[in-house]
């Protein structure tokens, strides 16, 4: 069965400079997509990625990842809204690409589907009292 | 032709008919302004967003030996507060930063605590932590004092915002190639996001576009609790273009609001930041328009579509002090979720929460409903576009003159 698996990677600063994610898709033919990244030389790495493919390899690289000690994280946990904190002013929705933040036309409640989010951070920069968080 | 009189003695009855503004706005379509009048006593509005210009001011109590904190220095969880007035009588604004803060230094600056905050750790009932210094006096000793108080402690904590409740505002856009980190929120380049700041059709001085029963001594819901109308605002500006209805197509009327922070509540008064830009404060405010005659049911009819805002580039022309408009868009629009410039769609955010504001107005109504909270004749009118009081721009001076 074919899936898609969404995940943040924290690459160890000696890897940042190593062709890793070529390595992997040629090693085990899966198509990827890099929905965003920071690397920079001599600091820690982070890539947030789509593998696409059977679920057996998809498996074997993401196990393949861990190895190298890159740290994984399925992507659907990295951002969190507390809505404790939020005050629903919907600041974010102007700001999110793949409308993951939307009003519940009724309430005007702000609401936040993880599926679509793509972990872009600028939600997180844009509210101002700080109600979304991102966990790596 | 109702008095404020008439109406409190309904509300003492438990007679009032009190409707939010957004149910004011169906009972006027649906049975126009003569018998909305009628039928309707008061309308409560609505508004939680950030305001910058909100402050506190304390009196701590004298401990024993006394100190001056007048003219010393004062720190409030290691925030800056204004010391220039009597011995332990001392002011805090919501955009204080604490000393050692990097600012935009590394830029965006996160501005991740200040004035703002302390307020809501104050209201919260929290205790901060008070650190003044003093030369000491012959009648005032103590040259330093270091202590834990919270508002229990104290003899006053009173909210005084010089400026809040903005009649209608811009709505900021960024036509530049990099992204702003502003007072609007942050931009994103190219017209990426529109951002705007008011309840619209729930938002007090929509509702009452002429201030025509809001003026100085109005009773009004602030922060949770009951508060006034202190004056008008800084930057009042009444002057500026309105539409056919009375409705300004800028910003412009503002209210100076006042009231013990004692009894009002963090849920509806929040420590906020915007990265970048700095520390703020998002202040709930709810105002009751009383339905005295056929003018005022008139204001609370006109919908959204006929509310119009300024669009402005905050990439040129606002920091550049320029006057240029981009365009103008309705409140409906901005609260549909997009607006067009030119042939471009662009997704819209608020910096006032609809939501709160919704609450705060229905917590008004039950409050009125309910008896607890009779309304106000005002004591003086805010000036009115009649005033001729016009916003001045600041000019630099190299010489007395």
């Amino acid at each position: 069965m074919k899936i898609s698996e969404r995940v943040v990677l924290k690459f160890p600063k000696e890897l940042v400079d190593k062709p890793t994610i070529s390595t992997l898709v040629r090693k085990y033919d899966i198509e990827f997509n890099i929905l965003q990244a920071q690397v920079l030389p001599q600091k820690e790495g982070l890539m947030v990625v789509v593998f696409t493919g059977e679920e057996n390899i998809v498996k074997q690289v993401l196990k393949d990842l861990k190895n190298q000690n890159v740290v994984l994280q399925r992507l659907k946990q990295d951002i969190v809204k507390d809505d404790r904190i939020c005050t629903h002013c919907g600041v974010c929705i102007g700001l999110c690409p793949t409308n993951a933040f939307y009003y519940d036309q009724s309430t005007r409640k702000v609401l936040f589907d993880y599926e679509k989010c793509i972990t872009c951070m600028l939600c997180v920069k844009g509210c101002m009292v700080r109600a979304i968080k991102i966990k790596f | 032709m109702k008095t404020i009189e008439e109406i409190n003695e309904k509300i003492k009855k438990g007679q009032a008919v009190v409707v939010t503004a957004e149910e004011m706005l169906g009972i006027v379509r649906k049975k126009g302004e003569a018998k909305a009048a009628k039928d309707v006593d008061v309308v409560t509005t609505g508004t939680f967003g950030p305001m910058c210009s909100s402050s506190i001011y304390l009196n701590f109590g004298h401990p024993a030996p006394r100190i001056k904190i007048g003219g010393g220095t004062c720190f409030l969880n290691g925030v800056p507060a204004y010391t220039g007035l009597a011995a332990v009588d001392v002011y805090l604004g919501a955009t204080a930063i604490p000393p050692g803060d990097p600012g935009n230094l590394h830029y965006p600056g996160e501005f991740s605590y200040g004035g703002g905050y302390v307020i809501e750790e104050l209201v919260s009932g929290k205790s901060v932590l008070l650190e003044a210094t003093s030369c000491g006096t012959d009648c005032y000793p103590r040259k330093e004092i270091k202590t834990y108080f919270s508002l229990k402690d104290i003899n006053e904590a009173i909210l005084f915002n010089p400026r809040n409740c903005y009649q209608n505002y811009n709505v900021a856009v960024n036509s530049s190639d990099r992204i702003l980190y502003t007072y609007m929120g942050v931009l994103k380049p190219k017209f990426g996001n529109a951002n705007f700041c008011s309840a619209g059709i729930l938002s007090p001085l929509l509702r009452d576009p002429e201030y025509y029963t809001i003026g100085i001594g109005t009773r009004i819901f602030l922060g949770g609790a009951t508060g006034y109308v202190a004056w008008h605002g800084t930057q009042h500006n009444p002057s500026v273009d309105r539409t056919k209805e009375g409705f300004p197509k800028r910003p412009a009327g503002t209210l100076a609001v006042i009231g013990d922070l004692k009894q009002m509540s963090a849920e509806y008064l929040r420590g906020a930041s915007f990265v970048g830009y700095g520390v703020t404060f998002v202040v709930g405010i709810g105002i009751p328009i009383p339905v005295i005659d056929e003018k005022v049911a008139f204001w609370c009819g006109v919908p959204a579509e006929k509310i119009f805002a300024p669009v402005v580039d905050y990439s040129s022309s606002y920091p550049e002090r320029k006057p240029d408009v981009l365009c103008e868009v309705s409140y409906a629009q901005l609260f549909s979720g997009s607006i067009e410039i030119g042939k471009q769609k662009i997704p819209v955010g608020s910096l006032s929460s609809f939501f709160m504001a919704r609450k705060i107005a229905e917590t008004l109504k039950n409050w009125i409903s309910s008896g607890k909270f009779k309304l106000t004749n005002p004591v003086a009118k805010l000036p009115g576009k009649e005033s001729g009081i016009k916003i001045k721009g600041f000019e630099i001076k190299e010489k007395h003159q």
